[in-house]
């Protein structure tokens, strides 16, 4: 066919669509359309409402971070406000992690159907592989919060108090707390926030304890009474603290020796606890994590004891 | 120019004005409608969706001169999301089901009209884009600047869809007759 009559063609075709003049009813429609009630012309709105939905959410989820964030003491790297008078005991600073509807309602319903929406009104086929790309980038970004390691003790302050003889397990130091059973112990050790997002610690998790062992038990959590001051024994209830990402904060674990805790000697073993457990929330993404200490922290033990 | 000839007239409330522009420019909107769709009835739902969409942004219109490029984009724009939504939902037309050429018609390898059915289906999966700037092309006779100014891309954007689009339709042309 050559290059004129595929022209002539192509310009046959798209006149045998012309309809021609636009019929009346057509006409009466169009022209009516100002005086249409609001709701008979809701198909042109109703078509951005999924989006307009989608913002309320977002809008909605931001404000409630906000107002959660600014109920939260804020920890200038790490250093708690004004402490409250309370000194530590068993029972303070323990917290649950709560399930994680908000950050999994953001991750499956919320960035997906924004992204669609977007990658839909979006008329270059570069832009919606683009916002494609950004909002599965942040499912993977924000999803990974979950998993990754926000707390760490990799610095500063290691004190256990009372007493303790060190030694050294598999290259890994141990101090074995000098304690009478039941007696209450404290280690002192330095958090740091090592993600690069702010970092909420709400407590110390204790449904790790293990009721039937004779391991020392986590029973309490408090901050220093004067950040100044490095002495466990001053410490005072804990509050949340809020770390901002390198930010860091003196906690004092309280650990309940157990029954079995006896004087170091011949015939006596040991136990030990090597982590922490925090309950802290990045983000939204609330959980429990096992924080582990640069040394184990062990209780002399009677052999045999049930 | 339209605006003036609309107070002349006496007509001077908002919706007196746009009926008066939309009546005026409603053949050449839906004619472009019913060409870039290929069904007239598609056309007119087009058309009238076009126009609530311009109705409820009629106050941001500053140029009431410029009315008909500004309710063409608007129509374009709803013509290229009804092709798009039949791309997402392949149908076979009734017409096209019992001989007349429509999307998605059966071809008559054997009547004289091969060549007609063959550009007309290789023109129903040009990508939409393309097949706009063709019908504006070859049914409106426009030219690249204005197709670009009309469409809100620029000029050369509009040479590529052409040529693009060309070639695909030259190709099903020329695959239809080595068959024959």
């Amino acid at each position: 066919m050559t290059e004129d009559r595929f022209e002539r063609s192509l310009r046959e075709l798209l006149a045998d669509r012309d309809p021609g003049p636009a019929p009346e009813r057509l006409r009466r429609a169009v022209v009516g359309v100002p005086a249409m009630p609001a709701g008979a012309r809701g198909a042109a709105w109703l078509a951005g409402l999924p989006g307009l939905a989608a913002a309320a959410i977002i809008v909605a989820v931001g404000i409630g971070l906000l107002l959660r964030a600014g109920s939260a003491p804020q920890g200038s790297g790490g250093a708690p406000q004004p402490a409250p008078p309370a000194s530590l005991e068993p029972g303070m600073g323990l917290a649950t992690a709560t399930e994680p509807v908000l950050p999994v309602l953001i991750l499956f319903l919320v960035l997906p159907a924004v992204g669609i929406i977007l990658a839909w009104r979006l008329r270059s086929r570069i832009g919606r592989l683009a916002i494609v790309s950004l909002m599965v980038a942040l499912m993977v970004g924000y999803g990974s919060l979950a998993f990754i390691d926000v707390l760490s003790f990799r610095d500063g302050a290691i004190i256990v108090a009372p007493a303790t003889l060190d030694s050294e397990t598999d290259g890994k130091p141990t101090h074995l707390a000098l304690v009478k059973p039941g007696e209450l112990f404290r280690v002192l050790l330095t958090v740091t926030n090592v993600s690069a997002v702010p970092v909420t610690l709400r407590g110390l998790d204790p449904s790790l304890n293990d009721i039937h062992s004779p391991v020392a038990k986590f029973v309490g959590l408090g901050l220093l009474a004067d950040p100044q001051e490095i002495n466990p024994a001053a410490a005072v209830a804990f509050r949340p603290v809020e770390l901002a990402p390198d930010g860091h904060v003196d906690v004092v674990v309280l650990l309940d020796a157990g029954p079995c805790a006896t004087e170091p000697g011949q015939d006596v073993g040991s136990t030990g606890r090597d982590y922490v457990p925090f309950v802290s929330s990045a983000l939204g993404w609330e959980r429990t994590t096992r924080v582990e200490m640069p040394f184990t922290v062990a209780v002399p033990i009677q052999e045999n004891c049930p | 120019m339209l605006a003036t000839r609309a107070i002349d007239r006496g007509v001077t409330s908002r919706a007196e004005a746009f009926s008066a522009l939309t009546d005026r420019h409603l053949d050449g909107a839906y004619r472009l409608a019913a060409v870039i769709l290929g069904d007239a009835l598609e056309g007119e739902d087009a058309v009238h969706d076009a126009a609530v969409v311009a109705w409820s942004s009629f106050g941001q219109l500053r140029d009431e001169a410029r009315f008909d490029a500004w309710f063409g984009r608007i129509v374009i724009n709803q013509c290229r999301d009804r092709l798009r939504a039949r791309r997402r939902r392949p149908t076979v037309g009734l017409v096209g089901l019992v001989g007349q050429p429509a999307n998605g018609s059966v071809p008559d390898p054997s009547g004289p009209f091969a060549a007609r059915d063959a550009l007309e289906r290789a023109f129903a999966v040009l990508e939409p884009d393309e097949q706009i700037v063709v019908a504006l092309r070859f049914w409106r006779d426009l030219t690249v600047d204005q197709i670009a100014e009309r469409v809100s891309i620029p000029s050369g954007t509009v040479k590529s869809r052409l040529h693009h689009a060309l070639g695909r339709l030259r190709t099903a042309i020329r695959v239809e007759e080595d068959e024959r």
